[in-house]
């Protein structure tokens, strides 16, 4: 008898969203899914099978603490004031920091590669900044067909 | 020639102007002035029947903002001026301040084009971009509309994406943007 095949367990990606690329009822907008100008790298993602959400935002402090080590005196001076505000990723939570869980399937569906993990879990979504806007509509509505997850706050810090 | 008429309406710290042309009484100029935040003067033209019934509504109620339903959305537009270098956590710049204007702008022109925001469906939501731009979204029906004034552009950039179709972007001048609008709220 043949043995039944096993359908390969879906991959997933985190896409960080700061406070003002989602709407008050949950929903990521469009904007969250552009380069910026002559980006070449990628948009910015998480491996979900390497890192956890709550890690994924610990990066942002990370990041700034890095930043700190070499920042000249007003640039170290706004870096220390975030990270008072900031301290830890309950406060960036609070303030509406939120993370997007999305299906690696579907995003090579659009037409995405996607490039290396490094050991951080960080990875890029490839492509140009043209195509990248023409689909940003398709990154919000995998959340519209349930394929796409927005972690709320209670979700954010929790899930180690 | 119609006898000249205006009207200054003042509610909750804006003020509406409206008066008509005298030439045919066929269209009325308006202006809005939001007291307390610079450059949001707005103005432009709108058909009698709404000058008319938005003098009568303003008479009765009193309520400027209800009716036009632009200062929540003003007020979300000037917020993102606040946003700092960075605001993304990967580099995002500041928000252009021209492109602030010409959103705000855009929303007062559609105002005028008779179309009312006053529900929920119809209030677009308001991000930044993060090359310096801003956005305005719509998600109606499954239909998604994104209007996006970008920094040192001076049309507007519309998308719009029907569930399980492919999107349409393209550059419009800002008439032809204000018509992709309010198509999209009668197709809805």
């Amino acid at each position: 008898m043949d043995e039944p095949s096993e359908a390969a367990a879906e991959s997933y990606v985190y896409r960080r969203v700061a406070p003002k690329q989602h709407d008050k009822n949950g929903k990521v907008l469009p904007a969250l899914f552009e380069l910026r100008i002559g980006e070449s790298a990628g948009l910015s993602v998480y491996d979900a099978s390497l890192t956890t959400p709550r890690q994924a935002l610990q990066q942002i402090i990370n990041s700034k603490k890095n930043q700190l080590a070499s920042a000249e005196d007003e640039a170290g001076g706004k870096i220390r004031n975030w990270l008072v505000k900031y301290p830890d990723v309950e406060s960036l939570v609070r303030d509406r920091w939120r993370v997007y869980k999305m299906p690696v399937s579907a995003i090579k569906a659009m037409g995405f590669g996607l490039g290396e993990p490094d050991a951080s879990g960080h990875l890029n979504i490839l492509g140009t900044d043209s195509k990248f806007k023409d689909k940003s509509a398709d990154f919000t509505e995998l959340q519209t067909t349930g394929q796409a997850t927005l972690l709320n706050e209670d979700d954010c810090p929790r899930i180690e | 020639m119609a006898q000249l008429q205006r009207f200054d309406i003042r509610s909750s710290g804006c003020q509406m102007a409206l008066q008509n042309t005298g030439a045919n009484d066929d269209w009325w100029k308006y202006q809005i002035k939001w007291s307390g935040i610079t450059e949001s003067v707005q103005h432009g033209r709108i058909r009698p029947s709404v000058g008319q019934q938005y003098r009568q509504e303003l008479v009765r109620q009193n309520k400027l903002e209800s009716i036009l339903g632009l200062r929540e959305l003003y007020d979300e537009i000037n917020a993102l001026a606040s946003l700092e270098d960075d605001w993304n956590a990967e580099d995002a710049p500041v928000i252009d301040k021209r492109s602030l204007h010409r959103a705000q702008s855009f929303v007062g022109q559609l105002a005028g084009a008779e179309y009312e925001l006053n529900s929920e469906r119809d209030l677009p939501s308001v991000s930044p971009t993060v090359d310096g731009g801003v956005q305005l979204y719509w998600n109606i029906d499954n239909r998604q509309l994104a209007l996006t004034f970008r920094p040192g552009r001076n049309g507007v950039e519309y998308l719009l994406k029907k569930q399980g179709e492919l999107a349409q972007r393209r550059s419009l001048m800002v008439n032809d943007a204000i018509a992709k609008v309010l198509q999209t709220m009668r197709d809805a």
